[in-house]
């Protein structure tokens, strides 16, 4: 067993801005854990500092007992898959895949029978003596995978490695990637800033925001439960719809009332404990759970009224962009609260239009005003 | 067709090429009277036309190559060894230096920069008496290391290595220290994706060697000691009455290894000069 350990791990650039604060993850052997984030929020940096590229300002990381800090990245045995092509141009497909063999001095015979494995595995046999410049994109990075693999590493990470192929491309190499997943039985670590690749591929998803980790769950436990108003809104495409309002007693007296400047509703029953005193709450719902009012007029169960911005049609189903109105007191540019909504990929709709929304409210999720999910 | 498409087809690009042709000649014009010159006796030299000697006369290609004036044959080797070895050590210094540079961090590496430009801006006029002073307290004047040393450190070739080393995505670098490559490995893993540009530096650094004249002036006194540069250079001195074919055709000699070299090598040079000005 050689579980890949990674303990408070921090990381401070030169100028002292923090790029990985505190980062603990157990990535167990044979596992895959997906750390998806926007673009800034360290996981480039998270990889690159368990590789040995760069050094960790605190924090300790372990590849089963050994401790691999203060290691140069050729004495960790960790393979990394960068998301630029890394083929050395003057060198033949087969001399690229064989390259960490050859620094590692194993003898020439089994370097070309172990190269041949790989390419075997990863259906570039045809290929063994171009150079790179005479294969696609998609065949580069299967190139890279094979030269990963091939030197059987204790640990395996990718950087991003599909996010300079097509789309099609791109579906096949994931797909590739999996089935690695399932032969090779050590730890793995894969940075995306796709949630779709994070989600598909990842047995646990880390969720990284400005070097924190905001989530640590099974993919299907980050939709149902995200744990912060953050996760809500990354993870979903689109994200979730949030509304920064107040909770406070209904001036009948019938209960609890959520207002905000776009959406106001009757807390239900079976919430009013959990969010009952906090005042200031934000309510989230999926642009999935929105269902269409008819007429787009008055309407029951929620009141929530848009005008529509931007319709994305794609197979099967329609997003639409819609802008309600909101407080009219703040300046312009805040004055509209923008959410969307998912709707059968029939849906009549025109940009323009003003359209009315209903919803369960079993589907609503509150949070409280550091962004915390309220249970 | 019509008028206007006959002239912008055809008679543009000919007058082109024509003047083309034109500042050809006058560039080659002096090398083919200078190879020309060689074989002809000094009456007839000083007469421009016809450009081709009467008849080809090998005598002072002979009287060259024999030693009667200088040890032409000496020198040629004194020069190819000076010149070899500038080359290799100047682009080997300025290649590890330049990747220094371009990848790493280090204290002071701003002040050293700056120092290492400053050297390009300093003339050789200025340095050359405390490089005679060193060189003599080095105990190497008068040996080829007191031209080969001042000639192995090159400004120009750090701003040169730095800036071709910069443009090295440092993925490929990365992607070797992960596979297993320490530090050194990682630099020799890099030399062979800048090649076009270690050949062009070192196209220049041996011409430039090949050429210098003020260095060896100076650190080389005995007359089997000169470069080639500096022996042609005594021919001419007034008080000897030495064929000017002669001395012709110990320039046409003088010019092989630099024009084998540059064209050998100008594919590479001109990728490298092509890589390092795009945008």
């Amino acid at each position: 067993m050689t579980a890949l350990i990674i303990d408070k791990l921090g990381k401070r650039y030169g100028d002292g801005t923090p790029a990985l604060r505190d980062f603990s993850l157990e990535v167990a052997d044979g596992e895959l854990v997906a750390i998806v984030g926007p673009s800034g929020c360290g996981k480039s940096t998270l990889l690159r500092t368990v590789a040995g590229l760069e050094e960790e300002s605190s924090g300790t990381v372990r590849l089963g007992d050994r401790v691999l800090n203060g290691r140069a990245p050729k004495d960790r045995d960790v393979a990394l898959m960068f998301q630029s092509y890394t083929l050395l141009p003057h060198l033949t497909v087969a001399e690229n895949l064989a390259f960490g063999l050859k620094l590692r001095g194993t003898p020439r015979g089994e370097r070309a029978a172990a190269a041949r494995e790989a390419a075997a595995l990863l259906g570039i046999g045809n290929l063994m003596d171009r150079l790179p410049s005479e294969i696609s994109g998609g065949e580069r990075q299967r190139v890279a995978l094979g030269r990963a693999i091939l030197r059987k590493p204790q640990a395996f990470l990718f950087d991003e490695p599909l996010s300079s192929l097509d789309a099609q491309m791109r579906l096949q190499l994931r797909v590739e990637i999996q089935r690695l997943h399932q032969r090779m039985q050590v730890p793995m670590l894969f940075v995306t800033h796709d949630q779709t690749e994070a989600l598909t591929l990842g047995d646990r998803v880390v969720v990284l925001d400005k070097g924190v980790i905001q989530q640590v769950a099974p993919p299907e436990e980050l939709y149902h439960r995200p744990a912060n108003a953050f996760v809500a809104s990354f993870i979903g495409a689109p994200g979730m719809n949030l509304f920064a309002g107040r909770v406070s007693d209904d001036a009948v007296g019938f209960g609890l009332r959520f207002t905000s400047p776009a959406l106001s509703f009757a807390v239900p029953a079976d919430r009013e404990a959990a969010v009952r005193g906090r005042g200031a709450v934000t309510a989230g719902l999926r642009p999935e759970h929105l269902r269409p009012a008819e007429g787009g007029s008055e309407n029951a169960g929620g009141l929530l009224r848009g005008a529509v911005t931007a319709v994305e049609r794609q197979a099967g189903q329609t997003t639409l962009y819609l802008e309600a109105e909101g407080d009219r007191s703040a300046q312009p540019s805040v004055r509209s609260v923008p959410f969307a909504a998912r709707v059968s990929g029939d849906f009549p709709a025109r940009p323009g239009e003003l359209r009315g929304w209903t919803f369960d409210p079993a589907d609503l999720f509150f949070f409280d005003a550091e962004g915390r999910k309220i249970p | 067709m019509s008028r206007h498409s006959f002239i912008t087809r055809h008679a543009a690009p000919l007058a082109a090429s024509l003047a083309l042709l034109l500042l050809a000649v006058c560039f080659a014009f002096p090398f083919l009277w200078m190879l020309f010159a060689g074989f002809k006796i000094d009456a007839e030299i000083f007469t421009p036309f016809p450009i081709l000697p009467r008849v080809f006369d090998t005598a002072n290609y002979g009287s060259l190559l024999g030693g009667e004036w200088i040890p032409y044959p000496r020198l040629f080797l004194n020069s190819l060894f000076i010149a070899s070895a500038e080359t290799v050590l100047g682009t080997a210094f300025a290649c590890a230096a330049g990747y220094l540079f371009a990848k790493f961090e280090f204290r002071g590496k701003r002040v050293l920069f700056a120092a290492a430009v400053l050297t390009v801006l300093i003339p050789r006029q200025v340095m050359i008496l405390p490089l005679f002073s060193w060189m003599h307290t080095l105990g190497l004047l008068d040996t080829p290391w007191a031209v080969i040393l001042p000639g192995a450190s090159s400004g120009i070739g750090l701003l040169w290595f730095t800036a071709v080393f910069k443009r090295l995505p440092d993925g490929l670098l990365d992607m070797a220290r992960i596979e297993g490559a320490g530090e050194y490995r990682v630099f020799w893993t890099a030399l062979p994706l800048i090649k076009p540009a270690l050949i062009a530096f070192a196209l220049i650094q041996f011409t430039l060697a090949w050429q210098e004249h003020l260095i060896p002036l100076v650190m080389l006194f005995s007359k089997q000691n000169l470069t080639v540069s500096i022996g042609l250079a005594s021919l001419h001195a007034g008080s000897q009455r030495v064929p000017l074919g002669l001395i012709m055709a110990g320039c046409t000699l003088t010019l092989i290894p630099t024009a084998l070299f540059f064209a050998l090598a100008y594919r590479h040079f001109r990728t490298a000069l092509g890589r390092l000005t795009e945008a």
